[in-house]
């Protein structure tokens, strides 16, 4: 019985046997980053498909890119893969590695060892292999170059406003506009956009360029801005190209009040176009002090009071004093809209699904100096107040009766 | 890394432990006590039992051991094969393998001359594999590949430890646990070894094993009255 126990221990050591992890077997992943020669920030690919040799399946999602993770057909020692780009433009690079087997066990099969990964073609500027171990999960094993495009002037809108402390405070803010027209060629950009950023491409063969801002109900801004142009062939891959440097604001006319040169960390001014673009140029607008902010809402079941914010359908809506559309077939929590400066009253036309809600508004306008910087004077503008419905609809309350910018909470509608 | 440290602990426990002996040994009876007092053979019974309830498993094992004072020389020898057939996968390999290396006896006053022993291996196998997969990935469709490895030499490194037990008269009995690291193939296709006889799967940098042994010691001459007597006649 003694000696017998001896081998006692021998019932635990044999449970620690273990079985091996079927999850994820392959090591057939691959990372691709996106760059531009020449610089060291990521690059966007505007991805509508990847293609890939032994496969019907499209991969990515359309979408912008910086990089992607793509597997490798490990059934070849190769694989094409053809990157489908928006506006029909196609690249593709073919990609050699060494694909070994292994099996693991009864109930995992088995898997395929991808390594030494290569390149063995490419149609674009430039590629590299960064890492050539394939893995599981996606690691930056490749990284493609493009050839840089560097004239491309990049304005930024941003909004002047008062903080709670009374201080002059800025911040980027969306503008819409119908479009941008240039002053050499007949192109229009950004056509019906609402953006806080646009790229701009200058005249190459200029040292000046002007663009026209046209806002929606057709008042146009320009602004001009000339620069250096350089000529020359940096990157061998890459045929020569216009390198514009020493950018300076010629002129912004407009209720623009303030066009600036964006600064660096350093201090020193943004004047040289780089791709990918940096921005160059802010452009400062005004306090809009006429923006009444509606938020819909709707009942919390088995509540009688409590309500949460709701997500509706509006086909359309508009106000009185101008044809133009401020919400187009949207789906929206809360929506902000400008009342008529020079009146008393403003309507606004809520366009659902299945009906449209007139809001009658009325307030009381004070024309003051509310807004006076440094370096830019806005003028007069409206302090409005006693904002009212004066017609009730049901569901419908001012909760604050005065307009602010940037702005606050004044109508809810409960549905 | 973790491989090295085991090996460097167990270095320095065995040379601490024989230090201490050392000090015991009667130098008269130096000279005698390291030539060997018998031959142990004997069979691994786990491996013997697996070709019952293991049906991917064919296997044997082979062991002996001989004393030289309180180290053992230990020779292993077997044959393994494995053979699997599921999920569109037919998996065999089979072949030979042998470990050479040494233990070192920490129960020296043992008066039925039992072993606790800790100590290290070098093992070597040759094997032949063939994968055939028939299968449909999601991805990329059908799969069909017939692969094979022929004569492949694999080499490999063991820690041991383990107990030999005296059952009955020439009859022992014991066990071996066994930590296998530094496995080494010199494959050249594009199928990587999957199962090693001797040594496991190769999925991991590391691996377990364990023997369950049944012995027969022959004795070739009497124990001299060293060490190994002395606390035995110290009882009496």
């Amino acid at each position: 019985m003694k000696k017998a126990s001896w081998f006692v221990i021998l019932l635990f050591a044999v449970s620690c046997l273990d079985d091996p992890d079927c999850f994820q077997l392959n090591n057939n992943i691959i990372g691709i980053s996106f760059r531009v020669l020449g610089s060291t920030k990521p690059d966007t690919l505007l991805v509508v498909g990847v293609e890939m040799s032994g496969t019907d399946s499209i991969f990515l999602e359309p979408a912008k890119y910086i990089n992607a993770a793509l597997p490798l057909n490990f059934t070849t020692s190769s694989t094409n893969v053809i990157f489908h780009q928006l506006g029909g433009l196609s690249n593709s690079m073919n990609l050699g590695y060494l694909a070994r087997t292994q099996f693991v066990s009864d109930d995992c099969g088995s898997r395929f060892v991808l390594s030494d990964l290569q390149i063995l073609g490419s149609d674009f500027d430039s590629v590299r292999v960064l890492d050539p171990q394939p893995d599981k999960v996606a690691r930056n094993n490749i990284e493609v170059y493009r050839c840089p495009e560097p004239y491309f002037l990049t304005v930024v809108f941003r909004d002047l406003y008062l903080n709670s402390a009374g201080d002059e405070a800025k911040r980027t803010g969306g503008i819409k506009l119908s479009g941008i027209n240039d002053s050499y060629s007949s192109t229009t950009y950004y056509e019906d956009a609402a953006l806080a950023t646009f790229y701009l491409p200058v005249d190459t063969l200029s040292d000046q360029t002007t663009f026209d801002f046209i806002q929606p109900d057709g008042t146009t801004n320009q602004l001009t801005v000339q620069y250096t142009r350089t000529y020359q062939k940096r990157y061998n891959p890459c045929d020569p190209k216009t390198f514009v440097t020493g950018l300076s604001i010629v002129d912004a006319e407009s209720d623009f009040v303030l066009s600036e040169m964006v600064l660096d960390s350093e201090g020193e001014e943004k004047s040289t176009l780089t791709d990918p673009p940096e921005a160059n140029v802010y452009v400062y607008r005004c306090p809009r002090t006429n923006l009444v902010k509606i938020d819909f809402k709707e009942r919390v079941p088995n509540t009688s009071s409590s309500v949460r914010t709701d997500t509706v359908f509006l086909k359309s809506v508009r106000v009185n004093y101008t044809p133009q559309i401020l919400y187009d077939n949207t789906l929206a929590t809360t929506i902000t809209v400008p009342i008529d400066e020079t009146a008393q009253t403003t309507d606004v036309y809520l366009e659902y699904e299945t009906r449209t809600d007139t809001l009658r508004l009325s307030y009381t306008a004070h024309p003051s100096r509310v807004f006076i910087s440094e370096t830019a004077d806005c003028g007069a503008q409206g302090i409005y107040s006693n904002l009212e419905l004066t017609e009730t609809i049901t569901g419908v309350t001012v909760k604050a009766d005065s307009l602010r910018f940037p702005v606050v909470s004044n109508i809810e509608i409960i549905n | 890394m973790r491989s090295l440290i085991n090996i460097s602990l167990l270095i320095v426990l065995t040379l601490s432990a024989q230090a201490q002996e050392a000090e015991k040994v009667d130098t008269t009876v130096a000279s005698k006590k390291y030539l060997p007092t018998g031959l142990r053979l004997g069979v691994d019974a786990l491996s013997l039992a697996r070709n019952f309830y293991d049906d991917s498993f064919t296997g044997w094992e082979v062991n002996a051991d001989v004393d030289f004072y309180r180290y053992h020389l230990a020779v292993d020898y077997g044959y393994w094969g494995r053979d699997y057939n599921d999920n569109g996968n037919v998996y065999a390999n089979d072949g030979t393998y042998m470990r050479v290396g040494a233990d070192v006896n920490f129960l020296m006053k043992d008066p039925d001359r039992n072993m606790f022993f800790i100590g290290a291996r070098y093992g070597r196998g040759v094997f032949s594999e063939d994968l055939t997969i028939e299968t449909v990935d999601p991805i990329w469709g059908e799969v069909t590949s017939t692969l094979s490895n022929n004569n492949v030499t694999a080499s490999w490194y063991e820690l041991t430890t383990g107990i030999r037990v005296k059952m009955w008269k020439m009859i022992w009995m014991g066990y071996t646990a066994r930590f296998k690291f530094g496995l080494n193939t010199n494959e050249t296709g594009d199928l990587i070894p999957s199962d090693v006889p001797g040594y496991g799967g190769t999925d991991k940098e590391s691996t377990w094993g364990f023997n369950y042994q049944i012995f027969v010691r022959i004795p070739v001459r009497k124990a001299p009255s060293g060490p190994l007597k002395v606390s035995k006649s110290s009882k009496k």
